[in-house]
């Protein structure tokens, strides 16, 4: 009876904080819808961000795993067979989901975390591969097993679970967001977060402080896990059927490239790049057959431009870098990449002959030539020092470029197809002033990595 | 020397240089007037219809064919002004991907930004499952043209939503069955080897009504094989099925990997006959198989071979416009699009609520699948097809060309 | 349960040959890089479609290829060194820029994504996503007669053209000049520039050489399968990535050895009656491989690879 009580309780306070959110969210996706995001994408872009999460929780530690898909294919199926089979409530089956992911998690860990680096990687994907092949075969093997007679369905192997019940709401997945980023803030100063860090720099010396490190290494592959279920069953309940190929090899690479594109310098990095990779695509959607070309350059061009994700062009030091005729060379190279691209995909074809800002198709050849003469030219002086555009010069040039980039993602610009070309000319506008490193002289520690596998 | 390098720089700009390709409809054809219904006049100057198909990726080799077979209708329709002098007609595609969620941010943005008397799509199942709800929450009426998984029309909860779910694409169930007793009563089946890709679900509740049908005339089968989308190498099931001495082999695949298990299955001598389903109704079985497809049974919604007369123009005019024979997803696509302007016709509306009343009336209407009804579910009836494959052309199957084929 | 063994056996011994030659590629890259390189798989699509364009000219574009305009000994070389090509336009593009950052190996592979997509995207916009294949004949098909297996010359030449290209690779690493600049270059990069080594020259010969064992495995894809489409390295990316680790990362006999055994494994499951899980065994083995010995059959400890 008492219990009844307690989750009534518990009940009335979600629904109050989800009308609260409700209601300040419903301006925002009104404005979202008019940009050309709506509420659909918006919620895959969240499910994407708590997917970004679930990967810095283990990259945090050091751990190149590849393994969230596979994590995320089990809280999905779990928390859906919770709520069709047996009614649960959905904040429950979500509950669900996590713990089985979590769970699984464990055997797999021990053994695996051992490992470094690349053969980390690999050995998740081969976990998520058996996870998929599980999933198709389990009904024909139980049944095979147990109960001949009687077909068992549980996962319908290569159709899916259908006809799942739409239950997540975008206040649903920004309220987890929210409360996964203040958990996240908090873990990064206490002794959890400070422990992490010790490990992803140096794992030996992390030890002779005394740090346990299997210990950390199992709960950040565990909690990864968990809030990989949870994405799994926020995602279940989205698209109302969830089948094994949605969760192989392509989306446990997809889920570290939203770490890596948004960067790991912070924790809101994965959540920008996952939620940059849902928006890019669906805001090149215009161009059809290329999108898919396009969004792999611009994944490209972030990647070697951006070498700190996009989470870098919101912090200071970012901003105070730059070298003699590096910005020439940056304008050469994004250039280079644009005449190329704009020449393999027949963008002419897209309704106009104009294809950058009133430009016509021949002043891309004749920029394409500038451009490459300045590379050359540059590529000959040697290695740059000192010498480049003031600070204000260039930060007043590369908020003029962010503004573009921003107005160029989300298309506050008269004709649709725009949107794409104003991205490119911010981005060149930022390079030369000289705001994106291109530097060579900047380097990256690069994680401790060993060929030789096992044995921390 | 100089020559080699010469072809190399060609090679490599021409993985460069840009082909532009354009699509321009052809005059004639069509299936015309139906007789059912008079000249509108109440419609607007434009009626719109939505199309989400799988144009990027891997699943493109579906989904392109798809959208040609509705923009062939389309033009044919605003041609021959079907929906009244000063309408047109305009088809508005979305590329649905390969997945649910491209499909549902796909459907969703098309109907929001559109005014749609209907939507025609997803081309998988799965994205069916998950778009069409959608569609049908807000009243507009889909119709799948490539959807075969069972329960597809009645997915929600509530009926009344289920109401606005049509398709025309047989369902393997209808299909099947069909096949496998005639091909059992003219070719005297009595033990099959199976191959099944199990991880996709198209080839999936193929195999499930392969397994019933067979099950249900009592043929044997010796061995079940299974292989995985994407394979390109079936020698060691096949070399196992082949080594049980079956009367046919009996695969459920898409055409992708079904001309590669028919080449195989000939290359290690088995010269038998091979029974498929709708996946394998693409020119791209003879094309791509050549003499190895000649004794593949076919069972399938629509015949391309087909003598009825508007199937034999659909072939033409679509061979013509795009320098392809058409495969069963552009006949079924472009049949959805002339039912589709049909209900619209009839309706004399481009309200959707309307078209939706329409849609579900339509009896006996002729088209290149033959003569096309709903049943009450809003699946489609009408008559399938068994097929084989003879001089590098599909055939009905009878008693006589199976005995030109296996000379029994 | 009744096995046809022989039957079986060439079964995996020519698609071991086809598994071994993609994965020497992948294996001279990482073994030079210390790197997976995703796009390898695309280039590996690119050098059939090469191929393809080589024997057929524009009709490719527009239907199916009936006959061949070059003889096949011309588009076999034209399709590795078009792949080849490529291959070194991609490291150019998505690997050098980072290598002179030293940016994480992370970012490396996921660039290799990003320059994989753009590949495959571009091959479908071109070709188009509908199956393609090699005109009837272009190899005979016809099985070897007088023997008690079916034997076809397109899986002999696939078989020899593999062991040879797998010989010459192994003579070129182990006996020249070129061979000992990229171990030395794969043991340390600073040591190989102090020691005279063009760095850059040798990182573009490994990715050219790599790229052409990619088309030469694509050109036999294409051959011996008849299915080509620009996704048609997706299924075996995978499976080359199994090869590798089984035979040791970054060892050339390892990639061979290795693509043998993937495929008895895979055709003996098959053969056992268990084609439904084939997959889980090779994926078993591939965790099981790296949990118990990371370093696979032939791999070496860093000391003593170089």
């Amino acid at each position: 009876m008492r219990v009844a009580i307690v989750i009534d309780i518990i009940n009335a306070i979600f629904e109050f904080i989800f009308n609260v959110l409700n209601g300040a969210l419903d301006p925002i996706l009104t404005q979202l819808a008019e940009i050309g995001f709506r509420e659909p994408v918006v919620q895959f872009m969240l499910i994407n961000a708590i997917l970004g999460l679930s990967i810095y929780m283990t990259l945090n530690c050091g751990l190149f795993s590849l393994a969230n898909a596979g994590f995320m294919a089990v809280g999905a199926y779990v928390s859906v067979i919770l709520t069709q089979k047996y009614d649960a409530e959905f904040g429950l089956s979500l509950l669900g989901g996590a713990l089985a992911a979590g769970l699984v998690a464990i055997p797999i860990g021990l053994p695996v975390l051992r490992l470094r680096s690349v053969y980390l990687a690999i050995a998740t994907i081969g976990f998520g591969e058996i996870v998929r092949i599980v999933v198709l075969n389990v009904d024909t093997i139980a049944t095979d097993l147990f109960n001949p007679d009687e077909p068992i369905e549980l996962t319908f192997g290569a159709r899916g679970i259908s006809r799942i019940p739409k239950l997540t709401e975008t206040a649903h997945l920004v309220f987890f967001l929210i409360l996964m980023g203040y958990l996240l803030y908090r873990m990064q100063r206490s002794r959890f977060g400070r422990a992490m860090t010790a490990i992803r720099q140096d794992e030996k010396v992390a030890t002779t402080l005394g740090i346990n490190v299997v210990y950390y290494k199992n709960m950040a592959f565990i909690l990864g896990a968990m809030i990989a279920g949870v994405a799994g069953g926020f995602s279940g309940h989205a698209t109302r059927i969830i089948t094994p190929k949605d969760y192989g090899f392509d989306k446990a690479v997809d889920i570290l490239a939203y770490a890596v594109l948004g960067g790991l310098g912070h924790w809101s990095g994965p959540i920008i790049g996952g939620m940059a990779l849902k928006a890019i695509p669906e805001r090149l959607r215009y161009l059809n057959e290329y999108t898919g070309a396009l969004t792999g350059a611009v994944l490209l061009l972030i990647i070697i431009y951006l070498p700190s994700g996009l989470v870098s062009l919101g912090q200071p030091s970012f901003w105070r870098r730059g070298g003699r005729f590096e910005g020439a060379r940056r304008l050469a190279g994004i250039g280079v990449a644009l005449i190329v691209l704009t020449n393999m995909l027949p963008l002419r074809n897209l309704g106009s002959d104009e294809v950058l800002l009133g430009l016509e198709y021949w002043h891309l050849w004749g920029l394409g030539a500038g451009v490459g003469l300045i590379y050359w030219i540059t590529s000959r002086q040697p290695a740059s020092t000192g010498g480049r555009f003031s600070l204000p010069m260039s930060a007043v040039t590369g908020l003029l470029a962010l503004g573009l980039i921003i107005a160029g993602l989300i298309g506050r610009i008269d004709q649709p197809g725009d949107g794409y070309y104003v991205l490119v000319f911010g981005l060149l506008l930022a390079t030369a002033a000289g705001v994106i490193p291109y530097a060579p002289q900047h380097t990256e520690t690069p994680p401790a990595e060993q060929v030789e596998g096992s044995h921390a | 020397m100089k020559t080699l390098i010469r072809t190399i720089v060609v090679l490599t700009f021409a993985l460069v240089a840009v082909v532009p390709f354009q699509v321009q409809a052809q005059d004639g054809g069509g299936m015309g007037a139906w007789d059912g219904c008079p000249v509108p006049e109440n419609l607007p100057e434009e009626v719109t219809i939505g199309a989400v198909f799988g144009l990027s990726g891997n699943i493109a080799a579906y989904g392109e064919p798809q959208k040609r077979g509705v923009e062939l209708a389309v033009a044919e329709i605003n041609e021959a002004g079907y929906l009244g002098e000063g309408t047109t007609l305009i088809a508005v595609f979305e590329d649905g991907g390969s997945d649910g969620e491209a499909s549902i941010a796909a459907m969703d943005k098309l109907i929001a930004e559109n005014e749609l008397a209907a939507v025609i799509g997803p081309t998988l199942s799965a994205q069916a499952f998950a778009a069409d709800p959608i569609a049908a929450e807000n009243g507009v009426v889909v119709l799948g043209v490539s959807n075969t998984a069972a329960g597809l029309t009645t997915m929600n909860e509530d009926e009344e939503l289920d109401q606005f779910i049509f398709r025309n694409s047989l369902p393997e169930a209808n299909v099947i069955p069909n096949t496998i007793t005639k091909s059992t009563e003219i070719l005297g089946l009595e033990r099959v080897g199976v191959i099944y890709g199990n991880d996709d679900d198209f080839t999936l509740s193929g195999y499930d009504a392969f397994a019933d049908a067979l099950e249900a005339s009592e043929v044997e089968v010796v061995r079940t094989e299974t292989f995985a989308r994407g394979d390109v190498d079936f020698s060691p099931q096949l070399t196992n099925i082949i080594n049980d001495d079956p009367d046919a082999i009996v695969v459920s695949a898409l055409i992708a990997e079904a001309v590669p298990v028919v080449l195989q299955a000939r290359q290690l001598g088995y010269t038998g006959p091979i029974i498929g389903g709708n996946g394998f109704n693409s020119p791209a079985l003879f094309a791509q198989g050549g003499e190895a497809a000649e004794g593949v049974i076919v069972g399938a919604a629509w015949n391309i071979g087909s003598p009825s007369e508007l199937s034999v123009t659909f072939t033409e005019t679509f061979t013509e416009a795009y320098g392809a024979a058409p495969d069963q997803f552009a006949a079924q696509a472009y049949t959805g699009a002339w039912l589709v302007a049909t209900a619209i016709r009839c309706a004399d509306s481009a309200d959707s609520a309307d078209v939706r009343e329409a849609l579900a009336a339509i009896v006996d209407y002729p088209t290149p699948l033959g003569s096309f009804s709903f049943d009450e579910t809003r699946n489609p009836v009408h008559e399938p097809v068994v097929q084989i494959v003879q001089e590098g052309m599909f055939k009905l199957l009878t008693e006589e060309t199976a005995a030109q084929a296996f000379g029994e | 349960m009744d096995i046809n063994v022989p039957q079986q056996l060439v079964n995996a011994l020519w698609l071991g040959g086809l598994y071994s030659l993609f994965a020497l590629g992948y294996a001279l890259i990482f073994s030079v890089l210390g790197l997976l390189n995703l796009s390898h798989s695309a280039v590996f699509a690119c050098g059939a479609f090469v191929g393809l364009y080589t024997a057929c000219g524009d009709e490719v574009f527009t239907t199916t290829c009936t006959e061949l305009d070059r003889p096949i000994w011309i588009v076999i070389p034209a399709a590795m060194i078009g792949a080849g090509i490529v291959s070194v336009a991609v490291d150019r593009v998505a690997f050098w820029p980072l290598r002179k950052r030293n940016a994480p190996r992370m970012n490396q592979l996921i660039s290799s994504i990003g320059a994989a997509a753009l590949l495959v995207n571009l091959l479908q916009i071109q070709f188009g996503a509908a199956q393609q294949r090699f005109p009837f004949g272009s190899i005979p098909n016809d099985p070897v007669s007088g023997l008690p297996v079916v034997i076809t010359p397109i899986q002999i030449t696939a078989l020899v053209i593999a062991l040879g290209l797998m010989f010459a690779l192994r003579i070129l690493v182990k006996r020249t000049r070129l061979g000992r600049e990229m171990r030395t270059v794969a043991f340390n990069e600073r040591v190989a520039s102090l020691l005279g080594v063009n760095v850059d020259r040798t990182y573009m010969t490994a990715f050219f050489i790599a790229g052409a064992l990619a088309g030469a495995a694509g050109m036999m894809y294409g051959l011996a399968f008849n299915s080509m489409t620009p996704f048609m390295g997706e299924s075996v990316s995978l499976k080359g990535l199994t090869v590798i680790v089984l035979g040791g990362l970054g060892s050339i006999e390892g990639a061979v050895i290795g693509g043998f055994l993937i495929a008895a494994i895979e055709v003996f499951s098959v053969a056992l009656g268990r084609s439904d899980i084939r997959d889980a065994f090779v994926f078993l083995l591939l965790f099981v491989i790296l949990v118990v010995r990371p370093r696979g059959l032939l791999g070496q400890g860093v000391e003593d690879r170089a």
